[in-house]
């Protein structure tokens, strides 16, 4: 589902970002991604998210090589992913609704279609009563769980979560990643991003660690 | 592990329902932007009137224009031809020199007035009557007056007109009493150019207005595009909103200067009908026809949409999610 071989990014300012990167992700597969801050793993999602691209090698996704991609054609492939943000990225000035139907709206869903998938997706992250409100009135957990649904709300086949947990505490944090838990068992493929060391310890899932651009380990 | 799934997939939505979003979500995009005119009340009404007022002028002008054109139209029928004779032409060559021109088809109709009737009417109408008592002998010569046929009153035919009538062996001079009107028409002539220049120009402006006010709500709503992008949408998802808003800004803009131009002509419509009853006509303004107004519109969205084109296509192109 995600492929990288031999990725090299290095940015305008010589810095070297990745080396030499090669994995793959299998369809339906969990896998986090671990390494001190600096170590890469931003650059790495963004190479996947076609925020940039690879200075050498290739990236495929869902059998699509980035590398041939053009510009035109990246919101297409911005659409097979859900990404989640630390930062949430959620537009303040809609409600929670509106900000989960975002994906459906772009793509030409039909309007019944996307209450029915809205609600869905809320009714997942445990936010079906808060649909009215603004993301403004709502705590940091309840911010992100509004992200996520808006990640999942078009069933795409990748998730990307780039240190989802950031700012939440333990007890969140938890059931933040029992969410990702829940998506990989109906086929979802992620990768997510965290240095929450402990809590990745306790999943059981492949982690990969990254330190100065290379990966350092990569399994169970 | 756990039975999976075969796996999600993209669900892609079918053509009719997409064409279905596709004009809610213009409705729901032309409505938003409506409703982001509306929240600035302040900031849109400077807009529209900076842009109807660039769009006024050249219209008021072209109205000014239109106007000076008709007040002509009553006179270019009324061109008519004065052929001062040589005082030794003899009563019979002046009878037959009628005759001959009756004949042609430039000329819808000649009368004479001899030297004696000019003197006359003269000492009526100028108020120097008794200045022609010093003199010895008439002074004035027999006139033919030529009124030309419909299809030669105009000032450009009825001076060819003119150059031929003067080759007449009998005639000493031939004249057309609206030799200015030639040179009115010349005027107006440069007044149209000078017209269709200040609508280019101020067209332009318009452009230029729309297309910074767009750039500025481009930038103003950098991070929303950013995350907008992030989720797959394409340039022209985003695009439309900022279209829809460069189109009512031109539109409200005409309709604006459309208010500016009637407003203008009816203020200066008693003054002028003032200054015509000193002619002894009954003249006013006319204001702007439907056709005007239509395409005063038109053009005003046309504008609108083409400044919040080329804005937000080069803005958009800049903001990319980081």
């Amino acid at each position: 589902m995600i492929e990288f071989t031999n990725v090299f990014k290095r940015y305008d300012n010589g810095h070297e970002a990745l080396k030499n990167i090669s994995f793959h992700l299998q369809q339906g597969e969990l896998a986090f991604l671990t390494g001190h801050s600096g170590a890469g793993k931003s650059t790495l999602l963004k190479l996947i998210s076609m925020m940039e691209r690879p200075s050498r090698g290739h990236v495929v996704i869902d059998g699509q090589n980035l590398t041939d991609t053009k510009s035109r054609q990246i919101p297409y492939v911005r659409r097979k992913i859900g990404m989640i943000f630390q930062d949430h990225r959620l537009l303040f000035e809609r409600t929670v609704y509106d900000n989960v139907a975002l994906p459906l709206i772009i793509t030409g869903f039909p309007h019944r279609e996307i209450g029915r998938r809205v609600r869905a997706a809320l009714d997942k992250v445990g936010l079906l009563s808060k649909e009215k409100l603004y993301p403004i009135m709502l705590s940091g957990g309840e911010q992100q769980r509004v992200g996520i649904a808006r990640a999942i709300v078009n069933k795409p086949p990748i998730v990307l979560a780039d240190e989802p947990t950031g700012n939440l505490d333990p007890q969140l944090s938890s059931e933040i990643f029992s969410l990702f838990e829940q998506f990989n068992l109906v086929g979802v493929s992620l990768l997510v991003a965290s240095h929450d060391l402990s809590l990745i310890a306790k999943m059981k899932f492949r982690t990969i660690t990254l330190k100065d651009g290379t990966i350092i380990s990569d399994g169970m | 592990m756990i039975n999976k799934e075969p796996g999600a997939r993209v669900h892609a939505a079918d053509f009719s329902s997409r064409l279905s979003m596709y004009l809610r979500n213009h409705i729901a995009d032309f409505k938003s932007s409506y409703r982001g005119l509306i929240k600035n009340p302040l900031s849109t009404l400077m807009t529209v009137m900076v842009l109807g007022i660039a769009m006024a002028l050249p219209s008021g002008f072209h109205v000014l224009l239109k106007n000076s054109q008709q007040l002509t139209q009553g006179w270019d029928g009324n061109a008519k031809l004065s052929l001062y004779l040589y005082r030794n032409t003899s009563p019979q060559s002046i009878e037959s020199l009628m005759g001959e021109l009756r004949t042609r088809k430039e000329v819808s109709d000649v009368s004479y007035f001899s030297p004696e009737e000019s003197l006359a009417s003269f000492r009526e109408e100028s108020g120097f009557g008794e200045a022609l008592a010093f003199l010895d002998e008439n002074p004035l010569p027999g006139v033919i007056e030529v009124v030309p046929s419909s299809r030669f009153n105009s000032p450009r035919e009825a001076a060819f007109l003119v150059d031929s009538l003067q080759k007449i062996p009998e005639v000493e001079m031939a004249q057309l009493d609206l030799e200015w009107l030639r040179r009115f028409h010349a005027m107006l002539d440069v007044a149209e150019q000078t017209s269709e220049i200040l609508g280019i120009l101020f067209g332009l402006a318009v452009v230029l207005i729309v297309g910074n006010t767009i750039r500025l709500a481009v930038q103003n709503r950098k991070e929303e595009i950013e995350i907008i992008k992030l989720v797959g949408a394409t340039n022209s998802f985003i695009q439309r909103p900022f279209l829809y808003t460069g189109i009512l800004y031109g539109f409200s803009a005409a309709v604006f200067a459309w208010l500016v131009v009637s407003f203008s002509i009816n203020w200066i419509q008693t003054p002028v009908q003032n200054l015509a009853a000193l002619y002894n006509s009954q003249y006013s303004l006319s204001g702007m026809s439907v056709r005007d107004v239509v395409f005063l519109c038109s053009s005003g969205i046309g504008l609108g949409l083409l400044g919040s084109w080329v804005s937000v296509v080069k803005h958009l192109k800049e903001i990319e999610p980081q």
